[in-house]
């Protein structure tokens, strides 16, 4: 007589492997299942004086025909013929291992379950009654830590009890429909003998499993072919029935503790995510993350750069003065490397505090929430909710904010996104801001800096509702957000985000700002003979030429205007270029000064407005192009943007002067 | 089960897992195989966060920090839809 046969079949990382080695000890062999790549690890073990084979097959999570390592498992299970099967399962994730379970017991096999690992069940305080789990899953479950060999040999007895009695029957309830169905397809199989049981095939066909479906026509019965259709679909009412066995099954027979972690999420969530609080506490979350960012990363850490910047510009500048370096070398490195890009570096302390702040609400869950909470908003205006998605990528730079409306499938809902992206007050803003606040409002740098943000979201917003209700006319689409749990944020995963945001920040000043700085600074000095940095200068000229366009917004000189013309090839050049053309070598403070000169409080609001609408960089612009492939749509955004930044600024500085600011 | 999951997304157009297993009084590893099986099965389709796009954002500084998962997101299929509306 030949030996009995056990088939181990569990999911990955249940312990299985460990179970077989506690069971064979050095006792086994490797090699590969015939015609696949798949591992077959078997060997022997003694219970009782007499030996027995065990087969580990394969970690699978279900038993379909989705990999090999699925195939080889089911098709052991149901021709290699065991006597019995030992179902690992890992206690500490019951639920999603019993799936393997229902499909076990749905071949007409007997089962014994290894609860293994109860030892870490215990410790998370998973409580089981094994009486009523295994009277809810129709079978022998036996505890185990196949780690240390414990509950091994109580496996094997009940698995030795089992081997040769009859089969149980299949405890799941499939219900009516399912069952008639099963039983025509049955009716129609008899006539020929198989290699798997009726009752298995007619589920897996009522299921659509290729594989069996491409067997049996090859057997002949073509007819199966029909059950592919999707709609035949009774593959989603099977699983389902599945699943309220396992539920039904664990019900009595597993307790959790409560999650802290669920219930806080639960508790925190019934704020933030609140009809009527949502959005008001959004706002005051990113009314903090301004305060403090204004608060540590300008009074406190900025002047400190400032300091060293204008140090290091008093050090290099003698230095080369020293070592008697061209006159207009000593220029150049004076006002345009540390009077333009100086002036622009300084804010790295700034840029660094609101990133790692960024950085610990998106690690934390909450940027999930407030992409939720406006999504209700973003609704009613008839947008698509993940354009706050796109809104919030945005606040980085631009580009990306643009990039990721590609994940709108919806074309109208798309380019509503993409149009008024450019609104969102990208990163590279942040230093325009911070001069204007230090100039005129530093005891109300947080709010200041807030009321920007949120502007720009407002007019984006409104934007979006004007396309959706004349360019872009239709129904949204439709998508479902996922609201993770809230976690501590890792300290890996905010410095990161704040380094990538920084040095892309440093980066971008030392190549393509330095280039646009060093071409401002020749145009403020050509034609040579005029006085560098005037209004004789090709630069000043520009500006004196654009001027006449920002007087109804309160800043119609040439400097602010050049500064805004030199914006469009990047944003950051605007601050560089108002440092030279005001402060030359002396930023900082002195350009704050310069700036107090010649603007007011109301102009300065008016300008930082317009730097906030107006025609995005020429990059977004180029993305604008790249993404609707239309030169139509980037003319049109560049445009359209300069235009509402403009009658915003006018408008900011003709109602604020009727209101009687200055 | 999975029809109840579906169902529940549609209604509240929110996912939140933890929600799902307590207002459908299911445990949360069942919920999250459930999106596995709607997922895999054609009911439910995960939206992919965009690429970066190496002709595009070679040469960007910002490359490394744009394309994050802010949120993730799922839509409900032709598929589902028609389970649902049925």
């Amino acid at each position: 007589m030949g030996k009995k046969t056990v088939a181990l079949v569990g999911n990955p990382n249940s312990g299985k492997t460990t179970f077989f080695n506690a069971l064979t000890g050095s006792n086994q062999r490797v090699g590969n299942w015939p015609g696949v790549t798949v591992e077959k690890k078997e060997g022997l073990f003694k219970y009782n004086d007499q030996e027995y084979r065990v087969v580990d097959l394969p970690g699978t999570y279900s038993l379909g025909a989705y990999s090999e390592d699925e195939v080889v498992a089911r098709d052991f299970i149901l021709t290699g013929d065991p006597d019995v099967v030992i179902n690992v399962v890992d206690a500490t994730n019951i639920e999603r291992n019993l799936y393997l379970t229902s499909q076990l017991l749905e071949m007409g096999k007997n089962v014994v379950i290894a609860l293994n690992m109860v030892d870490e069940a215990d410790k998370l305080k998973i409580r089981f009654d094994l009486k009523k789990l295994s009277k809810g899953l129709n079978m022998p479950v036996v505890p185990t830590v196949a780690a240390h060999g414990k509950g091994v040999d109580e496996v094997i007895a009940e698995a030795v009890k089992l081997m040769d009695k009859t089969p149980i029957e299949n405890p799941i309830v499939y219900g009516d429909r399912i069952e008639e169905e099963r039983g025509l397809i049955r009716d129609k199989l008899r006539s020929k003998s198989l290699k798997y049981p009726l009752d298995w095939i007619s589920l897996k066909v009522l299921e659509g499993d290729e594989d069996i479906i491409s067997y049996l026509v090859e057997e002949g019965f073509g007819w199966a072919k029909d059950y592919t259709s999707d709609d035949l679909d009774f593959e989603l009412e099977l699983i389902d029935k599945r699943y309220e066995f396992m539920h039904r099954s664990i019900k009595d027979g597993v307790q959790r503790p409560i999650e802290e972690a669920v219930t806080l999420t639960d508790k925190i969530d019934k704020v933030v995510t609140n009809k009527y609080l949502g959005i008001p506490i959004f706002a005051l979350i990113m009314f903090l993350v301004f305060q403090i960012t204004f608060a540590v990363g300008e009074d406190l850490l900025g002047e400190m750069a400032a300091g060293l910047v204008e140090s290091l510009a008093e050090s290099v500048a003698g230095l080369l003065v020293a070592i008697n370096a061209p006159q207009w070398f000593v220029a150049f490195v004076a006002e345009g490397v540390f009077g333009g890009l100086g002036a622009v570096v300084e804010f790295v302390p700034l840029i660094t505090v609101l990133y790692l702040l960024m950085g610990l609400l998106e690690d934390s869950g909450y940027m999930a929430r407030a992409a939720y909470v406006m999504d209700n908003l973003m609704r009613k205006l008839g947008l698509q909710g993940k354009t706050f998605v796109s809104m919030i990528v945005g606040f980085g730079c631009n580009v990306p904010g643009i990039m990721s409306t590609r994940t709108l499938d919806n074309k109208k809902d798309r380019m509503i996104a993409l149009l008024i992206n450019p609104f969102m007050s990208c990163g590279a803003k942040i230093p325009i801001y911070s001069v204007f606040i230090a100039a005129f409002f530093p005891k109300n740098g947080g709010l200041v800096l807030f009321s920007m943000y949120f502007l720009g979201i407002i007019v984006a917003l409104i934007m979006g509702k004007v396309f959706s209700k004349t360019l872009f006319k239709g129904e949204s689409s439709y998508f479902i957000m996922e609201l993770p749990p809230y976690r501590i944020p890792t300290l890996k995963n905010v410095l990161r985000n704040m380094w990538d945001n920084v040095s892309g920040f440093l980066k971008r000043a030392g190549t393509t700002i330095f280039i646009v700085v060093t071409m401002l600074w020749i145009l403020a000095r050509v034609p040579f003979g005029v006085e560098p940095f005037s209004e004789s200068s090709i630069l000043g000229s520009i500006g004196h030429f654009i001027s006449p366009i920002f007087k109804p917004a309160g800043f119609g000189t040439w400097q602010a205007s050049v500064s805004l013309f030199a914006g469009i090839p990047a944003k950051e050049a605007v601050i560089a270029t108002l440092g030279m053309v005001y402060a030359g070598v002396s930023e900082g403070a002195a350009l704050e000064n310069a700036i107090r000169l010649h603007f007011t409080p109301l102009s300065a609001v008016s300008y930082m407005v317009m730097t906030l609408l107006y025609t995005p960089c020429v990059s977004v612009l180029a993305t604008v192009k790249k993404e609707t492939n239309s030169y139509k749509w980037m003319i049109f955004t560049a445009l359209y943007t300069f235009f509402i930044g403009w009658v915003m600024a006018v408008l900011v500085f003709q109602v604020g002067g009727l209101l009687g600011f200055s | 089960m999975l029809e109840e999951i579906l169902r529940y997304i549609e209604k509240t157009g929110v996912i939140s897992k933890t929600q799902i297993s307590r207002d459908l009084s299911m445990p949360l590893n069942l919920v999250e195989l459930g999106f596995t099986e709607l997922t895999r099965m054609g009911f439910l389709e995960k939206d992919q966060p965009q690429s970066c796009s190496p002709s595009l954002c070679g040469g960007c500084t910002f490359a490394k920090s744009c394309h994050k998962d802010l949120v993730s997101s799922y839509s409900i299929t032709e598929k589902g839809q028609k389970l649902i509306n049925n």
